[in-house]
Formats: C-alpha cells, structure tokens, sequence
C-alpha cells in the first residue's frame, strides 16, 4: 500500500516534470505587436513603423525590410531602439512617404537577452488597397529549429555542469567528500563544459550569419563570452581538484560550476526577470544534483565492487535526490507558469514542435522517475545483499538522462508559440490560387489552396493524403518552405501549419495556417514538408503569385505564335510567346513595356517552365536588347505550364504565369 | 498539376475566342495555332484585346551565305537583302506595319537582333547548319504573314 502511495505521488510528480521540462524552452524575441498593426488598412501613410518584441532585439545582428505589392523593396532608414519598453521596441522608418498599397515588413531578429533568431513579417495597407489586407495576428513568428551544433554544444555545457556539481554537492554531502574516478571525472566535465560553451558560440555566429567578431561585440554575444569565461575557471579549478585532494579546490569547482549555471541562466530567457534567473538557477542545480547523483553512484558502486557495498551513500544520495526531485517540480512549476502563461500555455505548447519534444521528454522523465523509485524501494535494499540491480539500474538512468540531456538542449532552442489555427467560422473566401503536387514515391498527394493569392498576408490550406487510397496520411508535423523563383535575394522562409482536424469537421486531411511569406509577385516553390513519426516527405509545387487586376491578353492566330500580354495595374505591360510552340527547339520570348509602349529596360528576367508531369525548369535567359530577354529550350510536346518574372530597373516587378499545350511538330 | 476553380470556364473562354479570331483556314476545332496557352488564374481578367499582328509587304532574302554553301573558317558573314520593310532600332508596342528590325536563329537557337543588313556570325563549328533570318516588328513578335529566309550551308572542317 505503502508502495501505490509512493507510485502516486511518483505520477503526480511526472505531471509536474512535464511543466519542468518547459522551464528553460522559453519564448525568444517575438513580435509581440505592431503599431501599425498587422492587417489593418491606414488612411494615411505611417511615419515609421513600431515593432515590440518580447525581448530586446539586438539591432547589430538583426534585419529588417519592407516590401511593397510589386516587390520592390522600400527604401528604410537605419532601425532605432525606441527608449523606453525595455528596449524591446524597434522603430523602422521609410526614407519617402509612403504611397497608397499594401506593405510587408519582414524581420529577422536576434534576441539580446538570448541570442536566438526569431523571422517573421507583418502586412498592413495604406489609402485605396486594391484587395483585402488580411490580419496575421495569430501567426507566429518562425523561429528555426537549433542547428545540431547548438544542441550539443548546450548538451556538452549541462553534462560538464552537471558533473561538476554533482561532485561538488553530492561528493561532499553524501559520499562523506568522496569522488570516484576523481581524476579524470572532474577534468574531462570541465573541459567538456568549456567546449560545449565555445560550440554555443559558434552556433550561435553561424545562426545569425555573422562573424564572431561581430557576435562578440553585439549584445546578443556577451552573454557567450561571459559562460566561456566562467567555463574557463570551471575547468582550472576541477582540473586542479582532480590532482590536489580535500574539499577545498572540489568546492571552488563546483561554485565556479554554479557561477556558470547562473550565467547560463541570466543568457537564456529568464534573464529579462531577475527573479525568474533565481528560479531556474536553482532549477539548473537541483537537476545537476538529482542526475548527476545517479552517475557519481554508479562511479562509486564500480570503485567498491569489490569491497563492502557503499549502502549508506546509496541512501544519503536517495533522501538528496528525493529533496532535489521536489524543488525541481517546483522550480520548473514557476518557470512554466512564467514561460508559458499556466497550464493553458502549456496546453497550448502541445501544438507546436515544441509541444512533440516535450511529449518525448516527459516520456524519458516518466522512465527516470520510476526508476529512481525503484532504486529506493527495490535496489538499494538489496545492496546490502551485494545485488547488481542497483549498478545496473542506474545504468539505464545514465542512458535516460543522456537522452534528456540531448531533448533539454533541443528544447532551449525552440519556441514554445502555439501554431495558428484559422477559425472554423467566417466568410468562406474563394482560394485564388491551388496547386497539386505529389511526393518523388508518389506516396502521398497534396493540394494547397492559398487565399487571396496576392502579394502579402495569405491563408494556406494543405490537404494531404494518401497517394494511393486518397485517405488522410497521419502526419505530426506539416511545414511549407517558400522560395521565390529567380530572386536570390529573398531568403526562404517557412510556416508551420496546424491540424485542421481539432473542431473542424471533416477536416481530418486539412491542415492550414497564415503567413506572409509569399511577399512579392511572380513565380514560387512551395515545398511541403510533411512529417510523420522518424520519416519526412517532400513535395514541391511551383505557383505564381500574381498582382492585384493584371489583365491579360491572348493573341492567337494561323500560321503566328500565341502572343500573351500581362498588363499591370500601372499600364506596364509582359509580352511573351513560345515560337514555334510545337515540340522541339523552341525560342521563348519576353519583352517589357512601359505604360507609354515603350520597351522598359530590365534589370533581369526569369522564365520558368514546368511540364505537367514533372519538375519546374529555370531556363537560361539571354538579353537581347534592354527589355529583351529569349531563352531557347527544347519542349517536349504536352501542357506545361509557364511563369514569367521581370524585374525592372526601379526594383519592381512584373509577372505573368499561365498554361500552354505544346503541339506535336 | 495546375488547377484552379476557374480553369474549366477559362479554358471553355479560351476556346471560344480563339475559334472566333481563328483566321481563313482555321482548322474545324478553331485552333489556328498549335499551342493553347490557358491562364491558370482565377483572379486575373483575359481577353484577345490585341489587335492582328502588323501586315507588310516586305521580303526577306539571306545573300550570303547561299544555300547551300560551304565556307571555310567559322566566321560567317552575313547578308541579307530586304524590300518593302524599314529597319528601326525602335522597339515598343506601338506597331508599324513593314517597321522592325532583324531576329537571327542559327540551328533554332535565337543567336542574335539585329538592325544591320550586313554582320558576322562567329565562331559557327564545322559541320551542316540551319540559317533562319526573321523580320519581326517593333515589339520583337513576328508579322502576319511571318516574313522568314532560311538556307542551309556549311562550315568545312
């Protein structure tokens, strides 16, 4: 009876790890609001734009831009720190008056507090808005998933820590200032700590693009440079206190360790609430003291194999361990509520990426914790009878925690933002652009619905399912990844969809989300990226994204190539034809006018091709004259379809896209 | 792959229009031309508004090289001799009839524009080649009738 008491309490326990485990994910640099807002339409222009983020933006290391409806970018003045508001608030400020249209703000932020990158854009429209400037408030900002070398440069840091202060707290206080494998443990767990805060570093200049000159002469750097210090004096001071015995150079070690733990603590998100840098501090330590514990008794079980089996420092390690396991529910208990808003943030945080980590995570704590009680109920009693099942237990704990370890430094690197979710009610609004695609197996199919299908904020509806039976494929995770055909200079970006399975009828297929990452007009692939268990499928789609009322005319006629002609809403006009458009050599031609008719010279011009049954095709342009460019491809007979992107000398664009039957020669 | 809700009434529009501007000898379906662009989207508004291409009179002969000639070295000049059409060096959507300049294909590969009667193609390797010389009008795009010389020559190795 005892025991189910003790399984409970065990249980409750797990709950409380699962909220532990969201103490150090915390929430990065993301755009808490804009003034303008996202989606709303101005009568008259903004002088500047307003961005507050959660954390304070490390302007040195961070971008931002601003795009108008044709793509052209706008031209921005330097982004200033407005005073006040923690320094949390960027204001970007165009160099021109704005005109009537719809802008998209994009930004690429490195948090100060953290370091880590945070991309996102906001849209808003201003005077007479051709089309509805459709408010984005529920997407998130993208956060990328941390680099492998993030995740074990932090893994490296917390196993070195954690060892270090294992052996400090747990050595001295219930081994009676014993540390098995002294000399090799405490030098190796220095080092490792140390190389795992300098891997930081590197992740961290990689992420961000930058050199470490830079990272380290940004703010968003220091918090590096001061955990590759205090690393430094760790890993002296247990190299030290591996060859010199006594308390002395252990205990210098282990508060050296605790320095860097608090440091650490100060560099991640609970660093913006001196409080909260408390409270994870001591979550840090606890946590080095319950599973650094565990390895140091494995240690000294092995160190006493064959001598009088260490029962009293298995039990003092267990009443510890015990202690620690509490203030670590407790001190994550606090973390979360800060972190994540209370348990409905966390309920929330279970629809993200973070969400699926943390699941795991909880998993391996639930297998930790029973076996901790094992060991206390089972393994240690036996000890006294020279049973193995303690070393062997532990065994599998070090493994578990390994593994925690690993998911911890995941975690730390990930958002714990719910994915947006669009409302199952409202105007159902026509999708303006679909396109199908299939995976290079054809095991799965797509169709992707993007709505109002225009340059800026969209809607995106993914139905995925099984290529062969057409039922819904069980995915965990759906991404699109946007690149802009023939414009190197916008980077890919991405959105992560949600189920649309969750209160939405029928929509076991579906899944959806907002975003702005079609920002300019013209010829796009969109990747889907769709992840179901340890497996993750492709399927890439091109589209156009074409301007607002572009009208288009076709002139076909006996004996002439068809002659297609985009007109923009400004009297700018694409002129394009295949010749002789039967299968074989053909020439492909665009030609760019202004609004007076004459040719409008071009900066570059990308012609896109795409055959029915296969890949979109980047054809090698030639410019024959300043508005003039022809590629010549060979078209095997079929329907293909065609996008066309010219960009002009003022950095605006002009796009055309439409379907073509190449005949037989 | 492309689909939109309202590619089937585009595509039905498409047609029609095309039958309707179909000139003499259209086949019974209407499709004068061989390919059939439809646009694959939904928000975009489509017409035939242009008007028929620019007519002229003009002929179009290649002088040089002759058909069938064989030259030595892979420079090859070009001359041609043209009547009845007014080479410019304007290019705009603004159409004249008998008004364009030169579009050169050597082997179907547009390989240059030209408003010189007389010029050098470089650099042509050894072997049997297909010369095409296009008078086209103001907006890079052919007349109608298409006004087109062709010969066949050689580069000796």
């Amino acid at each position: 009876m005892r025991w189910l008491v003790r399984a409970g309490v065990a249980a409750l326990v797990a709950v409380g790890g699962l909220v532990v485990c969201a103490g150090p994910a915390l929430a990065h640099a993301g755009l808490e609001s804009s003034d303008p807002a996202d989606g709303v339409t101005l009568a008259t222009p903004p002088d500047q734009v307003l961005m507050t983020f959660s954390e304070p933006p490390d302007l040195t290391l961070s971008n931002f831009g601003m795009l108008d409806a044709s793509g052209a970018e706008v031209a921005l003045h330097d982004p200033e720190l407005v005073e006040g508001q923690g320094g949390r608030q960027a204001a970007l400020r165009p160099v021109d008056a704005l005109g009537d249209g719809v802008y998209t703000v994009t930004f690429r932020v490195v948090s100060k507090t953290d370091g880590h990158l945070t991309a996102g854009s906001i849209a808003f429209g201003v005077g007479a808005v051709t089309g509805e400037v459709v408010p984005t408030a529920n997407a998130p900002t993208e956060a990328p998933w941390p680099s492998a070398l993030s995740v074990i440069g932090k893994a490296l840091l917390y196993a070195g820590l954690v060892m270090i202060v294992a052996a400090a707290i747990v050595g001295m206080g219930a081994f009676g200032g014993e540390v098995p494998g002294r000399r090799v443990l405490l030098p190796v767990a220095g080092l490792t700590a140390l190389v795992g805060s300098c891997l930081m570093l590197v992740a961290e200049a990689r992420s961000v693009g930058a050199g470490f000159e830079v990272v380290a002469r940004s703010g968003a750097g220091a918090p590096f440079l001061r955990l590759i210090a205090v690393c430094a004096v760790v890993a002296v001071a247990a190299t030290i206190a591996s060859v010199r015995g006594g308390n002395i150079w252990l205990a210098v070690a282990g508060d050296a360790a605790a320095v860097a733990m608090l440091v650490r603590a100060t560099g991640g998100h609970a660093g913006a609430h001196p409080l909260q840098v408390i409270v994870q501090w001591i979550h840090f330590m606890v946590i080095a003291i319950w599973v650094g514990g565990f390895a140091l008794l494995l240690l000294l079980l092995r160190a006493r194999r064959r001598s009088a089996p260490p029962v009293a420092e298995a039990r003092a390690y267990s009443r510890l361990a015990g202690y620690a396991l509490l203030v670590v529910v407790a001190s994550g208990l606090v973390r979360a509520i800060d972190e994540l808003g209370g348990l409905s943030g966390v309920k929330k945080a279970l629809d993200t990426s973070y969400g699926t980590t943390l699941a795991i995570k909880v998993a391996f704590v639930l297998v930790l914790i029973a076996l901790g009680a094992m060991n206390r109920l089972r393994s240690i009693p036996r000890l006294t009878e020279g049973s193995p099942l303690l070393a062997r237990v532990i065994g599998v704990e070090i493994v578990t925690a390994v593994t925690i370890l690993g998911l911890t430094a995941t975690l730390t690197g990930l958002p714990p933002h719910p994915q947006p979710t669009r409302p199952a009610s409202g105007p159902a609004v026509p999708a303006a652009v679909t396109v199908e695609g299939s995976d290079f197996a054809t095991t799965v199919r797509v169709m992707l619905d993007i709505t109002p299908g225009t340059p800026g904020p969209n809607t995106y509806d993914l139905l995925v399912s099984d290529f062969d039976t057409g039922d819904p494929v069980p995915a965990d995770a759906v991404t699109l990844r946007f690149e802009a055909v023939g414009r190197p200079e916008l980077e890919t970006s991405s959105a992560q969809l949600a189920h649309g399975m969750d209160g939405m009828e029928g929509m076991a297929d579906h899944w959806t989300g907002d975003g702005t990452e079609l920002s300019v007009p013209g010829p796009w692939t969109v990747t889907a990226l769709i992840a179901t268990g340890a497996e993750a499928t492709e399927v890439p789609m091109t589209l156009s994204i074409e301007p607002p009322d572009q009208q288009v005319d076709v002139a076909a006629r006996e004996g002439q190539p068809t002659i297609v002609t985009f007109t923009s809403s400004d009297g700018r006009q694409l002129q394009y034809y295949t010749d002789p458009g039967v299968g074989g050599p053909n020439q492909l031609h665009l030609t760019a006018f202004d609004a007076d008719g004459q040719e409008l010279p071009l900066t570059e011009a990308a012609i896109v091709v795409t055959p029915s049954d296969g890949a979109p095709q980047v054809l090698d342009v030639t410019r024959f004259s300043p508005g003039h460019f022809v590629a010549n491809a060979t078209l095997d007979p079929g329907d293909w379809h065609i996008d066309l992107l010219a960009t002009t000398e003022d950095g605006g664009a002009l796009t055309g896209a439409f379907d073509q039957t190449i005949g037989q020669e | 792959m492309r689909t939109t809700r309202t590619v089937p009434a585009a595509l039905l529009a498409l047609t029609l229009l095309t039958a309707a501007c179909g000139g003499s000898g259209s086949t019974a379906d209407g499709s004068a031309s061989s390919a059939t662009p439809s646009v694959a989207r939904a928000s975009m508004s489509m017409s035939m508004a242009p008007g028929p291409r620019p007519s002229t009179e003009a002929t179009l002969a290649i002088v040089s090289p002759k058909n069938g000639q064989t030259i030595q070295g892979s420079d090859v000049t070009l001359k041609l001799s043209l009547e009845g059409g007014t080479i410019s060096t304007t290019t705009s959507s603004e159409l004249v009839s008998d008004e364009g300049h030169l579009h050169v294909v050597l082997d179907d590969q547009l390989i240059s524009m030209t408003s010189d009667l007389e010029s050098v193609i470089p650099g042509v390797a050894p072997g049997t080649h297909l010369l095409k010389v296009e008078f086209v009008a103001n907006d890079h795009a052919p007349f109608d009738p298409r006004v087109i010389a062709a010969v066949s020559f050689e580069v000796a190795g």
